[in-house]
């Protein structure tokens, strides 16, 4: 049953791959149709990462308009080598970059915050109050740390691929990995209180 | 194993990058270590939550904004030696290159293949040495010719003067 599955699987992989080759080859030639779907499969991943990287939709959105026009400008130079995900991934993470260098992550929660009894955190629905947790604890950790716990833990990029991202060592991602997670859960714990949920 | 060490290898352990024997080990120190317990649980939690991130949806303009921004711009680069290639100010240079390289070589081949004509080494005559001009040259040796010819002596454009016959 497994292997049956593994091997559906693994010929959706090889259909999707033979499409995005070919969907490549017509962008290559100008063709905006083609390039709109490649937009089409990407855009939410890349979205999100903007959101997760800068903490607010319009700069995410922006971020996401860029990759794109990059990529299309800059498609002859994917030799596909590598994913195209992680090609956009690593277009994304430059332009996140040079958001954050114009300005401050999103306006973090004051530095004395403390869960106050008097807000009815049940009002606000657990997930976006989730959110706006895991936003304000991301925004206290610095750039590097950021970068590779976003794309480990919520992208599930292996260390290679973190690695090509982010053009560094793959010892280099094991490290500071090591350290974004302490660093987490320590800020977490001080703002939040113990439990991490 | 102490549990700085420890907590580097829960981090590998969480994403399947320790070997069976550092697993081994770290299990053994963890089974007696609170602190190292509670890490790993912490940093379970820590996954759990990122992976809980709700997703969110673009907004409905923007890809009817990227679309326009694309057309705006332009088709993707082709590599620069193609665009230098096919721009037509390079081709018409290029053609012209040809077209003056062909014709050189033409002339090239002509001067070759022609004989030289044998010209005799020209016999200057006195006037042109002193660098006049040939209309000057010419009006001064007709002078000269008729001069001689009233004087009885042999005509002669040669600079050389005629040797005197001293009769005793």
């Amino acid at each position: 049953m497994r292997t049956e599955a593994f091997a559906v699987s693994s010929a959706a992989t090889l259909l999707r791959e033979a499409g995005e080759s070919e969907l490549l080859a017509r962008c290559r030639t100008g063709d905006l149709e083609a390039f709109a779907q490649l937009v089409q499969r990407y855009r939410n991943r890349i979205f999100n990462l903007a959101w997760q990287l800068l903490g607010n939709r319009d700069d995410a959105e922006d971020v996401t308009q860029e990759t794109f026009l990059q990529a299309f400008e800059h498609l002859s130079e994917f030799r596909g080598e590598a994913q195209m995900l992680t090609w956009l991934y690593r277009i994304a993470v430059n332009a996140c970059k040079m958001k954050m260098r114009q300005r401050r992550f999103i306006e973090p929660l004051p530095e004395d915050f403390e869960p106050a009894e008097e807000i009815d955190w049940s009002a606000v629905e657990e997930r976006w109050l989730l959110k706006r947790k895991i936003d304000t604890v991301l925004a206290k950790l610095s750039e590097p740390l950021r970068l590779v716990l976003v794309l480990r833990e919520m992208h599930e990029l292996s260390y290679e691929e973190i690695a090509s991202v982010l053009g560094i060592p793959v010892g280099t991602v094991r490290s500071r990995l090591f350290e974004a997670r302490r660093k987490f859960a320590q800020i977490w714990r001080e703002m939040f209180g113990d439990e991490i949920r | 194993m102490n549990c700085e060490r420890a907590q580097r290898l829960i981090s590998l352990w969480l994403d399947g990058m320790l070997g069976s024997e550092g697993e081994q080990a770290l299990l053994a120190h963890i089974e007696n270590c609170p602190d190292c317990q509670r890490v790993r649980m912490e940093w379970e939690q820590v996954r759990s939550v990122l992976r809980s991130y709700p997703s969110v949806a673009l907004s409905p303009e923007f890809d009817r904004k990227l679309l326009s921004r694309l057309k705006a711009h332009k088709a993707p680069a082709p590599p620069l030696a193609s665009q230098w290639l096919s721009h037509p100010a390079f081709r018409l240079a290029s053609s012209a290159m040809c077209g003056l390289f062909i014709m050189a070589l033409t002339l090239l081949l002509l001067m070759l293949h022609t004989e030289k004509p044998t010209t005799q080494p020209e016999q200057f005559s006195r006037w042109q040495r002193h660098g006049l001009g040939r209309e000057v040259v010419q009006w001064l040796e007709e002078i000269e010719g008729r001069e001689r010819r009233w004087q009885g002596a042999p005509s002669s454009s040669s600079s050389q003067l005629p040797s005197r016959s001293y009769r005793c």
